[in-house]
C-alpha cells in the first residue's frame, strides 16, 4: 500500500518547542519543530532526511507519543507507535533473561508476549549460557546483541527507527541489518530517520526532508534525496545553474500558502509524484534570486525560515 | 468512605491498563533483584541498615545522654524502622521521574509508574523489617494484644502519607530541580522533630502541642502505643494524617497525569 490509501497518521503544521533555562526565572522558548506536515500511509516506509539539529529526534518523539506537539495537529489513531530503542532500561546486575523481560515490557510488549518470545530472543542474541548471567559480565558487543534481539521483537502499528539498522561485530551486524532491512521492506509501517541518503534510497519509497524544523520536501525518495543533495551534497555546484526557473518559485509560493490549511488539498499537492517541484520549490525560490552557489545554501535556509515565520513561533 | 476511594484512585490510571500494572510489579521485582544482586549478602542489608542506625542512636542517646524511658531498645528500634521507611520512600520516590530521564525520552511510560515502583520497593523492605520487629518485641517479653490489629491501619496511613509526598515531589522536581536539595534538608530536620529517639513525654507541655502537628510524630507514637504499651493508637490523629495525605496526593496525581507528556522535555 502507499499513497492513495487512508493515511495512518497525518501531521499538519506541527510545531514543538522547548523552554531553555536562561537564568533565575528567565526562560527562552526554542522551536525545534516549526512547521511539519506530511502523511504516513499504512504499510509504507517513510524516510526522514535532514542535517543535524533539523528536528528529527523531536519529530520522532512526537510520532512515538512521548511528547505532544505545541501547535498544529496530528490525526489518525494508530494503536501504538514505538521507537526502536536498544538496551532500554537495562540494569547491570540482572541476567540477560530478566533484562529482556524488563526492556520488552518497557517497550510495550505484554508480559505474556515477551515471555513467549524469550527463547527466540536468546537464540537471536547468540548468548548461549550467558543469557542467564548478569549483563554486567557481558562485553559491549554481547549487550548490544541482546538489546537488538529484544527491540526487534517489537511489533507496533508504526515502527520508528532512528539510524539503527545493525549492531555488534561484523558478523552480527550483517545478520541484524538483514533482518531489520527485511522488516522495513515488509508491509510494516515504518518511519526511518537517517543521515545517510543511500539508506533511504535503498529502503524507503517516500521521504520527508526536514530543514530547520520545517518540511522542505515530501515525495518519492529519489526526488527528495536529489533535492537534499542539491542543497547540501557534494554535487550541489554542478547542478546549480539548470535549476534556476522563476516560474517554479511563483507556483511554489502560491501552492504553499493557499492549499496548506486544507488537509485534502495539502495531501494532494504533496503526494502527486509529478508535483514534487511544489514541495521542493521553497529551496529553489530564493536561489533564483541569488545565483551564487554558496549563498544559495544560506538563502535556502532563510527561505524556509521565512516560510515558517509566517506562522509565528508563539503557538497556542 | 473517602479514604478508601482515594487509596483506589491513586493507582487508578495505571490499574486500568493491565500492562502498566504488570510493568510496575516487574520493575519493582527487578529493582529489588538489582539491589541485592550487586552485594554478597544481598537481602541481609535490609536488616543491617536499620540495625546500624539503631546501634548509633543507642550509644548516643541511651548510653551517653541517658535518655530515661522504659524499654528503650524496642522504643528506639520502632522509631528507627518506621522513620527509615518514611525517609526511603520520600527521598527515593522524589527523584524517580527525573532519574528516568533517558528512559522517558525514548519510550512513552506513564510517569506515575516511577514513583509507584519506589514506594512499593520501600514498602517491601518495611514489611520484612516490621515482621522482625514484631518477633523481637515478643522475644523481648512484650505480649500480644488485640490492639495489634490497629497496625494494619497505622501502616496503611503511613503508606498513604509517605506515598503522597513521594508523588508530589516526583511531580515537582523535574520542574524545580532545586527542590531535590530541600528534600534532604527537610528529611534531616523532620527526623529530629519526630521523636525517633526521645519520648514526647519528655518535652515541655508547651512544645508538645507543636510536636504533634508533625504527622510522623503521630505515626511513630502510634506504633509504640501498639507494640510497647499494648494499647489502641489515637485514631483521630491517624484520621487527620490520612486526610492530609489525600489533600497532597490528589494534586500530585493530577500533576503527574497532566504533564505526563511534558516531563520528557523538561528532564532532558
Amino acid at each position: 500500500m502507499g499513497p492513495g490509501a487512508k493515511p495512518v497518521l497525518s501531521l499538519r503544521h506541527v510545531g514543538a518547542s522547548y523552554w531553555l533555562r536562561k537564568g533565575f526565572f528567565r526562560r527562552q522558548r526554542f522551536w525545534a519543530l516549526k512547521d511539519v506536515s506530511f502523511d504516513l500511509y499504512p504499510g509504507e516506509s517513510l524516510g526522514v532526511v535532514g542535517r543535524n539539529g533539523c528536528g528529527k529526534s523531536t519529530l520522532l518523539k512526537i510520532l512515538a507519543g512521548i511528547t505532544r506537539p505545541d501547535k498544529g495537529s496530528i490525526s489518525g489513531e494508530p494503536r501504538s507507535a514505538t521507537l526502536l530503542a536498544l538496551q532500554l532500561g537495562f540494569l547491570p546486575y540482572l541476567t540477560g533473561r530478566e533484562n529482556a523481560m524488563l526492556s520488552g515490557m518497557m517497550l510495550g510488549l505484554t508480559r505474556a508476549g515477551i515471555a513467549e518470545r524469550i527463547e527466540a530472543i536468546a537464540e537471536f542474541a547468540e548468548l548461549g549460557d550467558f543469557f542467564d548471567e548478569p549483563i554486567a559480565e557481558y562485553s559491549a558487543g554481547m549487550r548490544a546483541r541482546l538489546g537488538f534481539a529484544v527491540a526487534f521483537q517489537l511489533d507496533p502499528d508504526i515502527l520508528l527507527v532512528d539510524e539503527v539498522l545493525g549492531v555488534g561485530d561484523a558478523q552480527f551486524r550483517e545478520k541484524s541489518t538483514a533482518v531489520m532491512t527485511e522488516k522495513i521492506r515488509s508491509d510494516k509501517t515504518v518511519v526511518l530517520v537517517s543521515h545517510n541518503p543511500e539508506t533511504l534510497l535503498e529502503l524507503c519509497g517516500r521521504a520527508v526532508w526536514l530543514e530547520d524544523g520545517c518540511t522542505r520536501a515530501v515525495g518519492p525518495t529519489e526526488e527528495v534525496v536529489r533535492a537534499y543533495r542539491d542543497a547540501f551534497g557534494p554535487r550541489r555546484r554542478a547542478r546549480k545553474r539548470p535549476n534556476i526557473e522563476p516560474v517554479t518559485a511563483g507556483r511554489a509560493a502560491s501552492s504553499d500558502g493557499a492549499g496548506a490549511d486544507e488537509p485534502g488539498v495539502d495531501r494532494a499537492h504533496i503526494d502527486k509524484g509529478t508535483d514534487i517541484a511544489h514541495a521542493v520549490a521553497p529551496r529553489d525560490a530564493p536561489r533564483t534570486a541569488q545565483g551564487d552557489g554558496l549563498s544559495s545554501k544560506v538563502q535556502a535556509a532563510t527561505g524556509s525560515g521565512e516560510k515558517c515565520g509566517r506562522r509565528p513561533g508563539r503557538g497556542p | 468512605m473517602p479514604l478508601a476511594s482515594i487509596i483506589c484512585a491513586v493507582p487508578g490510571p495505571i490499574m486500568r491498563d493491565k500492562h502498566y500494572f504488570d510493568l510496575i510489579l516487574y520493575k519493582t521485582y527487578a529493582d529489588m533483584r538489582a539491589e541485592t544482586a550487586r552485594t554478597y549478602i544481598g537481602y541481609l542489608w535490609w536488616l543491617i541498615d536499620p540495625l546500624v542506625a539503631m546501634a548509633t542512636y543507642y550509644v548516643v542517646f541511651g548510653l551517653f545522654l541517658q535518655t530515661k524511658t522504659e524499654d528503650f531498645i524496642p522504643f528506639l528500634l520502632i522509631g528507627v524502622a518506621v522513620w527509615q521507611w518514611f525517609a526511603t520512600t520520600v527521598s527515593k520516590g522524589a527523584n524517580t521521574v527525573r532519574a528516568a530521564a533517558s528512559l522517558i525520552s525514548q519510550v512513552y511510560i506513564p510517569k506515575l509508574v516511577f514513583p509507584t515502583v519506589a514506594i512499593l520497593l520501600a514498602f517491601l523492605h518495611f514489611v520484612v523489617v516490621l515482621l522482625l520487629l514484631i518477633a523481637f518485641c515478643t522475644f523481648y517479653g512484650l505480649s500480644f494484644s488485640p490492639s495489634y490489629t490497629a497496625l494494619l491501619v497505622i501502616v496503611a496511613v503511613q503508606f498513604l502519607f509517605s506515598g503522597s509526598l513521594a508523588y508530589l515531589l516526583a511531580a515537582l522536581i523535574p520542574f524545580i530541580p532545586d527542590l531535590r536539595n530541600f528534600v534532604d534538608y527537610g528529611l534531616r530536620m523532620l527526623m529530629f522533630l519526630s521523636g525517633v529517639f526521645y519520648p514526647a513525654a519528655q518535652l515541655p507541655e508547651r512544645v508538645q502541642t507543636w510536636f504533634y502537628l508533625n504527622p510522623m510524630a503521630n505515626l511513630i507514637e502510634s506504633y509504640r502505643d501498639v507494640l510497647i504499651h499494648q494499647r489502641w493508637p489515637d485514631f483521630g490523629a491517624l484520621g487527620l494524617v490520612a486526610l492530609l495525605s489525600c489533600a497532597i496526593v490528589v494534586p500530585a496525581i493530577y500533576l503527574l497525569t497532566r504533564y505526563d507528556r511534558v516531563y520528557p522535555k523538561v528532564v532532558d
